[in-house]
């Protein structure tokens, strides 16, 4: 059974070029649009782990669907690697020490994304 | 704020700078005028011998001298006026310096001495100074004083002091003469000064409105890059992770010339990317000031980092970095990024530019409240004519575009937005073929009002001789 994964980000040409390297990884890759979308994909589809974009309808539209998947019980232990161009745009860098307890993810990854480095980090946070 | 906004519209081309030098000024013109007084009467007495009241004229110049130390020790003690208080302070040197003239005149032989003329330099100081009308009220001033001096003295209210025993005083139509072209005189200077003053004061108004317009230009201009590259970022990603994944996931399926082109455009976009980055952080550095950040920022030790960093690029072409740096660490706060930035940049092009087996010499010390760093290489250097330019946005000289054939020209322009944003300054030698000095100057906690005049006190600043 491949781990399935569910990547939420509004820019669908982005989501194919994940879904080409993930799925080549030979992992199972949903994805949703926005994020109550993603949410309720997470509720039906029982994914093991979420790719989010922190950019979307907002500025930070990503951080406000991290906190809500971490404070809800059944979704607190799905691990979440945000994507971010932001560290660019607004001068904070996104050191993953630092800002741990205010940002409920796993890990950070810069865009646009290696794909190799992409693997890595999935496989990593999934405990292979 | 009001009332400085209100005084600054009135009298649009003086600054408190301005005046604080004036006042200054006004000053050491007094003290010339004193000692040329002086001289002038010591001539009088001993080579013309003529009867004046010399130990009277002295005791009025003894006075003038006092009065002249008592604003020079006003001035040196309220060095903060408020611009009401300036003005007024020079209206009040003008007016008890023509109240003093008036008497030394009066001591040297009324209408007898042509000194009176001296009165003309009040007139054109105050019409250069004082707003509108108010030029007039010191030339009325100027008139009636001297006129009621000529006066008193044809009436013999007061004694008249007589140089070449002409008796003009006592010649009504000559004091008449002298006294109506002297008004004439005084009120057409006025006129001019002041109308000429009007013209300067209109266009100072002009420019400070061009330049408010000039200003704002700007900050669009910061406006439209901060969008555009923001609006670029987007597709440019969708772009590059397109192709980094068809290369990772198929790249063995697809013939070695399709796959160096995907390789190639692929690096294009990495490219672009680095200069959208660069554009957002330089557009950042102008509108952020880094009064926002409160790190603690130790300047030597992220120099040795970015040394330690670029020294494999460096070994690599045999090139030889050299620290001099202090061990003092300078105190500074800021963000630890925009100094990564600096120097990387800087010490990047130090070693990029240079030739093989050249030297690169980074020095590092504090001087006065200033941290002073300097980063010497020997490498093709920048031809004269690019100097000025290398600050500007995008601009790469010739000979470097032929060494390094990649770089988005925007790293010189960051690095000293940054620099200007922390109160510091830079500053480029550059000798052709031989190689380039950059040196930064960054005031250190506690110097926060340090001005270009403060770096340009360092030894060695500003050397516009190459050392050999």
């Amino acid at each position: 059974m491949p781990k399935k994964i569910l990547i939420i980000d509004d820019d669908i040409d982005l989501v194919e070029a994940m879904r080409m390297t993930l799925e080549g990884a030979g992992f199972e890759v949903i994805d949703a649009q926005e994020g109550e979308k993603g949410i309720a994909k997470i509720e039906s589809e029982n994914p093991d782990l979420v790719i989010l974009d922190v950019m979307m309808g907002t500025q930070d539209e990503g951080f406000h669907v991290a906190y809500q998947i971490k404070n809800t019980e059944s979704m607190a232990d799905l691990p979440i690697i945000m994507l971010s161009a932001v560290g660019q745009e607004t001068g904070f860098s996104f050191d993953k020490e630092k800002d741990e307890d205010f940002l409920p993810v796993n890990e950070f990854i810069e865009k646009p994304v290696n794909p190799a480095v992409l693997i890595e980090v999935v496989k990593s946070n999934l405990g292979f | 704020m009001e009332l400085h906004h209100i005084l600054a519209d009135r009298f649009p081309f003086l600054s408190i700078g301005i005046l604080q030098s004036r006042l200054s000024w006004s000053i050491r013109l007094r003290w010339l005028a004193i000692i040329g007084f002086f001289l002038a009467t010591l001539v009088t007495k001993y080579f013309f011998d003529l009867s004046l009241p010399f130990h009277l004229i002295w005791q009025a110049l003894l006075l003038l001298t006092v009065v002249n130390l008592g604003y020079l020790f006003i001035l040196k003690v309220f060095k903060e006026f408020t611009f009401f208080y300036e003005i007024l302070f020079l209206t009040l040197h003008i007016i008890i310096d023509l109240i003093v003239l008036t008497v030394l005149i009066h001591l040297s032989g009324g209408i007898e001495n042509p000194v009176y003329l001296f009165y003309i330099f009040h007139i054109v100081l105050s019409s250069i100074v004082l707003p509108r009308w108010y030029p007039y009220i010191i030339a009325t001033f100027v008139i009636a004083l001297f006129s009621s001096l000529v006066y008193s003295e044809y009436s013999a209210f007061i004694p008249h002091y007589c140089v070449f025993q002409t008796n003009a005083h006592e010649n009504i139509a000559l004091t008449s003469l002298i006294l109506s072209i002297f008004a004439v005189t005084i009120y057409i200077t006025t006129y001019i000064c002041t109308n000429f003053m009007k013209i300067f004061r209109q266009s100072k108004r002009e420019i400070d409105v061009l330049n408010r317009k000039l200003v704002k230009a700007d900050q669009q201009k910061t406006q439209f890059f901060q969008y555009t590259s923001h609006e670029l970022k987007s597709p440019i990603i969708a772009i590059k992770s397109s192709l980094d994944g068809v290369i990772a996931n198929y790249g063995d399926k697809i013939e070695e010339r399709p796959l160096n082109v995907l390789k190639r455009a692929s690096a294009r976009s990495t490219q672009m990317l680095d200069i959208i980055k660069e554009l957002l952080d330089l557009s950042r550095n102008r509108t952020l000031k880094p009064q926002v950040y409160k790190e603690k920022i130790e300047i030597n030790k992220i120099l040795k980092a970015v040394i330690e960093n670029e020294k494999s690029v460096a070994s690599s072409r045999n090139i030889q970095i050299h620290a001099e740096i202090d061990a003092q660490e300078p105190s500074l706060i800021g963000q630890v990024s925009d100094f990564e930035k600096i120097f990387s940049n800087l010490i990047g092009n130090a070693v990029r530019y240079n030739k093989e087996n050249g030297q690169v010499t980074i020095k590092s010390k504090v001087n006065n409240k200033i941290a002073v760093i300097e980063i010497t290489d020997s490498g093709i250097g920048i031809p004269e004519k690019d100097l000025e330019n290398i600050f500007a946005e995008f601009y790469r000289s010739e000979n470097a575009k032929k060494i390094v054939n990649f770089g988005t020209g925007l790293g010189l322009s960051l690095v000293k937005q940054i620099i200007e944003n922390y109160g510091g300054s830079i500053e480029v030698l550059s000798k052709l073929d031989e190689g380039t000095i950059f040196k930064i100057y960054l005031p250190l906690d506690g110097n926060e009002k340090c001005k270009l005049a403060d770096f340009l006190k360092i030894p060695g600043s500003l050397c516009t001789v190459w050392p050999h």
